[in-house]
């Protein structure tokens, strides 16, 4: 899930997130946003009852994702659409890969998908040799400075105008105006050639229906529509929990999307695409390829994680988290960023990046109470700080135990009516990824601490001597009225605070002191 | 006269005792006998935010045990209240998960009891010429869907309250949270600060002591912000 | 119908709001007039007007024969150089499938003689909206297209000019899509 440059370097989220404060470019373009008032509570305000439709078609969904997932792809077949079931990001990639060269692909264009970051597919093709442009304006310019989105709906949010005007003005080897529309312009020409030149196109899908098999590819640009219109190619790459039962729960889920993500009441552009081009037509995609992809998701059905496989991608949890407004989305490091980020990158990676991540919260709980699909995020990220304690994969209590790999060779092939699917074959992998707690979390320091600390406090008179040997140790810190400037061991406290210790009598004794007649409240 | 059970909370009881009496003088305004029960410890509240489950759980027992007996258990915060709310039946199993359950059901944040259970935001205190603004601190706010209470009661008493610019965002405190992360910490209490100064109020109020005793020492090290006290220190100060 | 002309009005004044230019609801013969007179105004510099073959609403109103009368350049997609000649075309004409007046946006639906780019790649796309077919929300056109037929293999929701947000979160006009659209809608 790397690969990209970040504008926030650093080995671990704390690190990144100290460069990110002390950014003063970054903080700038934070600040000139006002993410909260733009879309917190909107649907909530103006249409309750869709967050709860939302969040029933999605548990819906994820009650029988398999089922939806084998419904999906016997109408895609039906419709010619080559399905291919990838339970990896490297299956996932070695099949488009492979796809590339063998039709002879040259240049791909690639409209806005948090699927394909997660998969790092443009890197993928460009080490082959295949052009592979962002089409979307922000992830464009980011694609230019080589960096990585920090926003799922709007990418280049961290960039000033400014910052925009230079990346842009290097691509074209002119000075260009520090001006919204002449930068479009000049955009709008510069792309308008790499779409009439590519062999094929590269969405996402945010939403799959499996009664129709329609591919929703939802844009503000138009961008998405000449990724699916123009290339003779079209691969979306899908994710499982994308899957929806029905085509008409589209009529709620778009309009949520797009009022939680933007604040608008629709997105300008929505692609819906069933099947490739049909026969007397003289436009679309003469091949359409559909990569369902795993990475660790199903394995997550019928655990406390499942909730997160409803996510629809809004960026409403970014929008309002207090951490995300602070520091933007490269202090993640991930494909995702913000609270929905901090859970889904170490579940889908197996456990292998952003273990830190759910640590980096206050579990204030305004993602939980924006969230359209009604995902408990804080209490997922309260889960998840107690299920990374044993290294690996994410230990998830419940999860089924791996079925063993198939017998069948999954190769680079995608299923069509030529190709059947065989029973049993694909995203067979993916599921070894994690394992079932047969341990206990390790005696890690924390956890020894918290132990001890517990076990001394569930007794009363071990929880007053340790006031008492406290209030003794902070003597020695001479605080004033209980305040502390410094504190050699609250360090990590006292560098940005001053700090109130145990001084005076506690609560206690003054109650006591009270009940015996010494004192009057 | 209700009888009620003072939950303290281990952060009142060690360095904010005032926080704790100013609590049982408006409870005792109310018309409330209060008790203190002396084995109470902490909620558990650091140890399920730190991913130590385990830990947690001994102390919500130990909870469980020493508050059951009460008909109402009253908290001089919406986090430690929230705590006993949200967690100790996500916590608890079995027998243990109804008994949690009954303790949850009678267990309320201070200003939530005062005016939605007992039905008293006048407890004749008077503040009449105070200027506060509220930070809606996060638990009370999201677990509790504690929002008007606390300035019910300010109110009641006379005081003149100016909202800030988003009195629900988070003040950055988030328990381990404020030193594992102190930059982003400082930063979001720097937020909050400042949208207090904004308002001219001489306070900033709020329900839960933890984010407090975080604005106010970010305070006094920058020196901007008003003055960061308890609602219910506040009220007290103003009883007869 | 007053309810259905209260969605109507409701689906033009959303449009304005997406920064379209709405006449309507028109009779016929001045839905022809309009049509016209816009195709004129966006091929003044000589570019050609693309203009889809076999729509069912566009013949109705006889379009075509309109254009040619007002001697403006045709292309049409079973000519040679479409392609090309799209690239340079002042403006793409089409129908609606449906369209939404709580939203605020239209359905193309794609098909033989009714190419995808009619309304992608000119700078300008004219759209002939019936008003029978303009539903009060989203989730009705939805239900509605669904149960009209098979769905069109490329089904496209427009709601006006191309914008983008992504330059400091200001919505700038034109990035990839058309920079006007004109919505006339046909009393009917
Ligand atoms: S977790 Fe919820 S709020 Fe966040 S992106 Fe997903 S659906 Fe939107």
């Amino acid at each position: 899930m790397s690969g990209k440059g970040l504008v926030t370097p650093g080995p671990t989220m704390k690190a990144r997130s100290k460069v990110a404060v002390e950014d003063p470019q970054l903080q700038a373009a934070l600040s000139n946003l006002d993410l909260r008032l733009f879309t917190a509570g909107v649907v909530q305000a103006e249409h309750p009852e869709w967050k709860d439709r939302v969040a029933e078609i999605r548990r819906e969904t994820l009650a029988d994702l398999d089922g939806w997932i084998d419904k999906l792809e016997a109408k895609l077949l039906s419709l010619g659409v080559v399905v291919h079931r990838a339970a990896t990001p490297e299956e996932a990639r070695a099949y488009i890969l492979g796809l590339a060269q063998r039709e002879g692909v040259r240049r791909v264009v690639k409209s806005k998908s948090m699927a394909t970051e997660e998969i790092d597919l443009g890197s993928a093709l460009e080490a082959v040799g295949i052009e592979s442009i962002e089409t979307d304006l922000g992830e464009y310019i980011v694609q230019l400075a080589d960096e990585r989105p920090s926003h799922m709906i709007t990418p280049a949010i961290h960039k000033t105008l400014g910052q925009i005007a230079d990346v842009l003005s290097k691509e074209a080897g002119t000075e260009l105006p520090v001006v919204r529309e002449p930068l479009t312009a000049w955009a709008r020409d510069k792309l308008r050639e790499k779409f009439v030149a590519a062999d094929m196109g590269i969405t996402g899908a945010n939403f799959v229906a499996a009664d129709t098999g329609t591919i929703v590819v939802v844009t503000n640009e138009g961008n998405g529509r000449f990724c699916t219109s123009l290339p003779r190619i079209h691969v979306a790459v899908v994710p499982v929990e994308k899957v929806v039962p029905r085509f008409e729960d589209l009529g709620v889920l778009l309009p949520t999307l797009v009022m939680s993500a933007t604040g608008a009441k629709m997105s300008n552009y929505l692609s819906m695409v069933t099947g490739p081009r049909r026969e007397g037509e003289i436009d679309g995609p003469e091949q359409l390829h559909v990569v369902l992809l795993d990475h660790n998701r199903r394995v997550l059905l019928g655990t406390p994680y499942e909730d997160m496989l409803g996510c629809i991608r809004c960026g409403a949890c970014l929008n309002v988290c207090p951490v995300y407004r602070t520091v933007g989305g490269h202090a993640y490091d991930s494909s995702y960023s913000g609270p929905m980020g901090k859970i889904l990158t170490p579940l889908v990676t197996g456990g292998e990046e952003g273990r830190d991540l759910p640590f980096a919260s206050t579990l204030c709980g305004a993602c939980t109470e924006a969230c359209p699909a009604e995902i408990p995020l804080a209490d997922l990220l309260v889960r998840l700080r107690a299920d990374l304690r044993t290294p690996g994969p994410v230990v998830v209590p419940g999860a089924q135990k791996p079925a063993p790999p198939p017998a069948l060779p999954v190769g680079p092939v995608g299923h069509s009516d030529e190709h059947p699917r065989k029973p049993g074959e694909g995203f067979a992998t993916a599921v070894t990824r994690i394992t079932v707690p047969t341990r206990r979390a390790p005696w890690s320091q924390r956890r020894m601490g918290f132990d001890a600390w517990s076990r001394l406090w569930a007794h009363p008179s071990a929880y007053r001597a340790s006031l008492r040997v406290g209030r003794l140790g902070a003597k020695a810190l001479r605080p004033r009225a209980g305040w502390v400037q410094r504190a050699p061991l609250l360090r990590a406290w006292t560098d940005t605070r001053d700090v109130l210790v145990p001084s005076g009598p506690t609560f206690r004794e003054r109650w006591a002191a009270r009940e015996r007649g010494e004192e009057r409240w | 006269m209700p009888r009620v059970a003072l939950f303290a909370t281990c952060l009142v009881d060690a360095v904010s005792p005032e926080t704790g009496v100013a609590s049982v003088r408006l409870l005792e305004a109310a018309g409330c006998e209060v008790e203190f029960p002396a084995a109470q410890t902490c909620c558990g509240q650091p140890a399920v935010n730190s991913g130590e489950p385990e830990a947690a759980t001994r102390l919500a027992r130990h909870f469980v045990e020493v508050f059951e007996p009460f008909d109402a258990i009253v908290a001089p915060s919406g986090s430690c209240a929230a705590m006993v709310h949200h967690w100790y039946t996500r916590l608890l199993d079995g027998g243990w998960r109804q008994r949690a359950q009954a303790v949850a059901d009678k267990t309320f944040e201070l200003s939530q009891y005062l005016v939605d259970e007992l039905g008293r935001p006048d407890l004749g205190a008077s503040l009449g010429g105070t200027t506060v603004t509220v930070h809606d601190a996060c638990h009370g706010l999201r677990n509790l869907g504690l929002k008007s209470s606390a300035r019910t009661l300010l109110e009641t008493a006379g005081a003149e309250i100016i909202e800030m610019v988003e009195p629900e965002m988070c003040c950055g405190f988030g328990g381990t949270f404020a030193v594992k992360y102190e930059e982003i910490s400082a930063h979001l209490a720097d937020d909050k600060l400042d949208h207090g100064a904004q308002t001219g109020a001489r306070y900033l109020t709020s329900g839960d002591g933890a984010c407090l005793m975080h604005l106010e020492g970010r305070r006094r090290r920058t020196g901007t912000g008003p003055e960061c006290v308890h609602f219910a220190e506040l009220l007290a100060g103003g009883l007869p | 119908m007053t309810t259905q002309g209260a969605v109507t009005d409701a689906f033009l004044f959303s449009m304005a709001a997406n920064q379209c230019a709405v006449f309507g609801p028109n009779s016929p013969a001045v839905a022809l007039d309009v049509i016209v007179e816009r195709a004129r105004e966006h091929t003044a510099d000589g570019t050609a007007v693309a203009l889809p073959i076999g729509d069912p609403t566009l013949d109705e109103l006889g379009v075509e024969a309109a254009l040619l009368a007002a001697g403006v350049t045709l292309l049409r997609p079973d000519d040679a150089d479409w392609y090309s000649g799209l690239a340079v075309a002042g403006v793409g004409i089409t129908s609606s499938i449906a369209a939404v007046a709580a939203t605020g946006n239209v359905a193309l639906g794609s098909g033989v003689g009714l190419p995808r780019a009619t309304s992608l790649l000119p700078p300008a796309h004219v759209c002939v909206v019936r008003a029978s077919q303009v539903y009060a929300t989203f989730a009705e056109a939805i239900s509605g297209l669904l149960h009209a037929g098979p769905l069109p293999s490329a089904l496209t929701w427009i709601g006006g000019p191309s914008r983008t947000g992504d330059l400091e979160m200001r919505t700038t006009f034109g990035v990839h899509g058309p920079k006007v659209v004109d919505i006339v809608v046909l009393a009917d």
